[in-house]
């Protein structure tokens, strides 16, 4: 980057968005890096680093809220919750030790306990952000409740930095679970494992974790509360399952932390992935109009509304896409490294929703001045 | 407030409205006779009264955007309407614009139990969601207590909540996708039956946008299975201060109960008298607290609050664990709107959400405000998420008591902002918070909201006059509300 400031604060921030303005150039937001991978490459002509706004400003555990500077470390994050039994129930994946929590809510990267606990945005009260005009926007607040004025705090959640820099974010907490336990059972094709994860996701166990992994057929439903209810919830799946094994916490918790950094699914060369969500009932049907175009392999999380899908790296992005849209789905590719454009990131919008895309996108930021490009082609 | 005047030219349209109105919608589904509109000249704020010009009842998503285009052509104002439930305004309806109602839309589209879902057209109640996916094992989380009459396109429009947001969240996080009518004419679906989208989050900034943005034609909604077990108890303190300590101990334990109300002691006895549900009478305040979940947590959950409010004080604790138990312990805290009745011919109700530790400060302070403006507050609150629900008892019969009561209201909202919070947690804000806006946003964060609406809504033509204040000072927020009774006395409210 020809240019990169370092802003240490917020009014510093907002100072190097007015100066970006005025001399009509673009930032690309820049902390760890870790989510390079994901979303479209930028064109920004600058770049603004904005590492020096880290650290945790209020931590309130009864008030289960959590105030904090968007460089702030995930780990940091998380570790210092569960000295207090707390914890970001959207269990979002790292993507690399360096994550933080800016990066995270900039992808809006929710983990497998989204499909019953809520995704990243969920779990954001308020956002302190500055506008493209250089504006310190305060939105939202600290508390669940909140409707005065438009929603715009979560809607800064997956934007990819393109609506405002984001320089403070309060968070909702949650109580850590006791324990957890998981049973995994194998030998399972993919149909037959769907409409166990349609049958479990109805029934009252407190099940936060429903997901396959297609190499030994095998089906992982975790149950996660005080130590003797997950126990027994997990016997009653067990049971009513006829087979497969009971992993403890700590095997349980290895399994859903490799899955939600997507460990066992690194594209090998020559080979792409993707990651998509789909209305469950769809998701047979994807996966078999993926197997057409060459699919390598496909984990399912979120009890089905989720594919982790490998294919090869000759095979179309708009194909892949066509599908998913179809399905009313939406898929994510992640791009191979820093050589890869990963132009067709995301499946398209249809007409209507980008026309209000671009609305927001300008009002918000008018000149374009953040990550252009990063989420759609710069018009 | 100042009501908006009617603009003459828009007035003098108003023939050749009805006209072209009355061609795209079914037969009866345009009322224009003045005797007529009465039904639809105010909402649940019930001071502010003010006919349209017309109602239009559209039966479909296209005849809606045809009702939008022909407004947009004659530049009419257009005030969305579900069931007119509202205690904000946000429904009150302009003299120089029409009421779209979204009334005979009332369709249960499709149940999608592999999905979690159900799709819905907007004038469908937000009782019936549950009632109808309840024969599956499932039930739609936000329950606002009007929930037998209000409907989901308002639920969507006021981002509404109820007794069990901490827990399972308001309207915004149990949503899935909507089809909307833009200010335009144009149908779009945001979302669907999967859990992510491509773009910007727009089902966020269309929830709670009060009407001013779209038109929901169809709402997805996110349902949940029912919980396996269900336990609840009532703990009386003899301090509010008491029981907002065994709040806060009971989420330091680690427990997230699926309701946690407090009501202070002129809430409890006005229920009693009103209901006489089985409240204890003569303690100063009474603790709520509802669990759900798998049998086994429930039960290790239940006696671990039971332990927590006895340690914080408590000296009575009464147990609610038949499905009949616990209605009749909630029936009265659903009750305490209505039974003020008994208490005062005039209240009026605040909306206002605070840190849920600042309690016993904000509870003081307004004590010593009920005392200086010479009112009496009686206080409901959603202690687990933090929204208060203080009544203001007035009769507007005696001299200038109503202005202090708006005074007071407005004291205790600027209050709430004081200590972190905001101005309404579920309600809205309507026209009647709408000047107290600028207590809250800073000049800054209200012009982007306003460049929002123009971008979204151009010729202004979406509720216009609502949310945003046309004074941008805190001072002159002053709220001038008449009238505590609500058009529908016997609903439940919160």
């Amino acid at each position: 980057m020809p240019g990169t400031a370092r802003p240490a604060d917020t009014t510093e921030v907002a100072e190097c968005v007015r100066v970006a303005a005025d001399a009509g150039t673009s930032l690309a937001l820049r902390a760890s890096g870790t989510k390079d991978r994901l979303g479209r490459a930028t064109s920004a002509t600058d770049a603004v680093d904005l590492s020096a706004l880290a650290g945790i400003v209020t931590y309130e555990p009864e008030e289960l809220i959590l105030i904090a500077r968007p460089a702030t470390p995930l780990t940091q994050v998380e570790t210092l919750l569960a000295e207090h039994g707390q914890h970001l129930a959207f269990e979002p994946p790292h993507w690399g030790a360096a994550a933080t929590l800016g990066g995270t809510l900039g992808v809006g990267a929710s983990g497998p306990r989204r499909f019953v606990a809520g995704a990243a945005r969920d779990f954001v009260l308020g956002v302190e952000f500055i506008d493209g005009r250089g504006r310190v926007i305060r939105t939202g607040g600290r508390v669940v409740k909140n409707v005065t004025g438009f929603d715009m705090w979560r809607s800064l959640v997956g934007a990819y930095g393109t609506l405002g820099i984001m320089t403070e974010v309060c968070l909702k907490l949650w109580p850590l679970p006791e324990t957890q336990r998981t049973v995994a059972v194998g030998g399972l094709t993919r149909t037959e494992t769907l409409a166990r994860m349609f049958a479990w996701s109805r029934r009252p166990e407190a099940i936060s974790g429903l997901s396959y992994t297609p190499e030994d057929g095998t089906l992982w439903a975790r149950v996660e509360g005080s130590s003797v209810a997950a126990a027994s919830q997990a016997e009653a799946l067990w049971r009513e399952a006829g087979a497969g094994d009971i992993l403890d916490e700590a095997a349980s918790r290895d399994y859903w932390d490799r899955l939600r950094e997507a460990g066992a699914l690194i594209a090998a060369a020559g080979e792409v992935l993707y990651r998509i969500a789909v209305p469950p009932s769809r998701a047979n049907h994807i996966v078999t109009a993926l197997e057409e175009l060459g699919l390598c392999c496909c984990a399912l999380d979120w009890g089905g509304g989720l594919l982790w899908a490998v294919l090869p790296k000759n095979c179309a992005a708009a194909d892949i896409h066509a599908v998913v849209g179809d399905a009313a789905g939406m898929a994510a590719r992640i791009g191979s490294g820093p050589e890869d454009p990963n132009d067709d990131a995301f499946t398209p919008l249809a007409e209507g929703v980008a026309r209000l895309n671009t609305t927001l996108r300008r009002t918000l930021d008018p000149q374009g001045l953040f990550n252009p490009g990063r989420l759609s082609e710069v018009a | 407030m100042n009501l908006p005047t009617p603009q003459p030219q828009r007035l003098a349209r108003r023939a050749d409205l009805v006209r072209r109105l009355t061609h795209l919608v079914d037969a009866g589904g345009l009322i224009h006779r003045d005797e007529d509109l009465v039904v639809y000249e105010c909402d649940g704020l019930s001071a502010y009264r003010q006919a349209p010009l017309a109602v239009a009842l559209p039966t479909s998503a296209q005849q809606v955007a045809d009702v939008v285009c022909a407004c947009g052509q004659l530049d009419i104002p257009i005030v969305p309407w579900g069931a007119g439930t509202g205690l904000s305004g946000g429904a009150l309806p302009r003299g120089d614009g029409i009421v779209l109602s979204l009334a005979r839309m009332n369709r249960i589209l499709s149940i999608d139990v592999d999905d979690r879902c159900v799709t819905v057209e907007p004038g469908v109640t937000n009782v019936s969601v549950t009632h109808t996916v309840a024969s599956h094992g499932f039930y739609y989380a936000p329950d606002p207590s009007s929930q037998i009459a209000c409907t989901i396109g308002g639920n969507i429009a006021e981002n509404s909540g109820g007794v069990h947001c901490l827990k399972y969240g308001t309207t915004t996080n149990n949503l899935l996708g909507v089809q909307i009518v833009l200010p335009d004419g144009d149908l779009v679906d945001i979302g669907s039956g999967a859990m992510e989208r491509t773009g910007y989050d727009l089902l966020a900034l269309f929830t709670g946008s009060e009407g001013l943005l779209g038109i929901i034609t169809r709402a997805t909604l996110r349902i949940l299975p029912k919980p396996e077990s269900a336990r609840a108890l009532m703990a009386a303190f003899d301090s509010v201060a008491g029981a907002g300590a065994a709040v806060a101990d009971i989420i330091g334990a680690g427990i997230i109960p699926a309701g946690m109300e407090i009501m202070d002691r002129l809430s409890i006895e006005a229920v009693e008298e009103f209901l006489g549900c089985g409240y204890p009478v003569g303690v100063e305040s009474l603790l709520l607290v509802e669990v759900d979940g798998p049998t086994a947590e429930v039960d290790a959950q239940i006696a671990a609050v039971e332990a927590l409010v006895r340690a914080a004080g408590s000296a009575e604790v009464r147990h609610a664990d038949s499905p009949q138990e616990r209605q009749l312990l909630w029936a009265g805290r659903k009750a305490a709107f209505p039974a003020m009745g008994r208490l005062s011919p005039d209240y009026y109700c605040m909306d206002g959400t605070i840190p849920r530790g600042r309690l016993p400060e904000v509870l003081d302070r307004v004590s010593s405000l009920s005392a200086a403006y010479g009112l009496r507050v009686a206080n409901v609150f959603h202690a687990g998420d933090g929204n208060l629900h203080p009544l203001v008892l007035y009769d507007s019969n005696v001299h200038e008591e109503l202005e202090r009561a708006e005074e007071l209201g407005g004291e205790i909202l600027k209050l709430c902002v004081e200590v972190g919070g905001v101005l309404s947690g579920e309600h809205g804000i309507g026209i009647e918070k709408r000047d107290l806006m600028p207590c809250q946003l800073s000049d800054d964060d209200l012009d982007l909201q306003e460049e929002l609406k123009r971008a979204f809504d151009p010729g202004l033509l979406l509720n216009p006059g609502k949310v945003y204040p046309t004074l941008r000072t805190c001072a002159e927020g002053r709220m001038h509300v008449q009238g505590g009774h609500l058009p529908f006395p016997d609903l439940d409210r919160f």
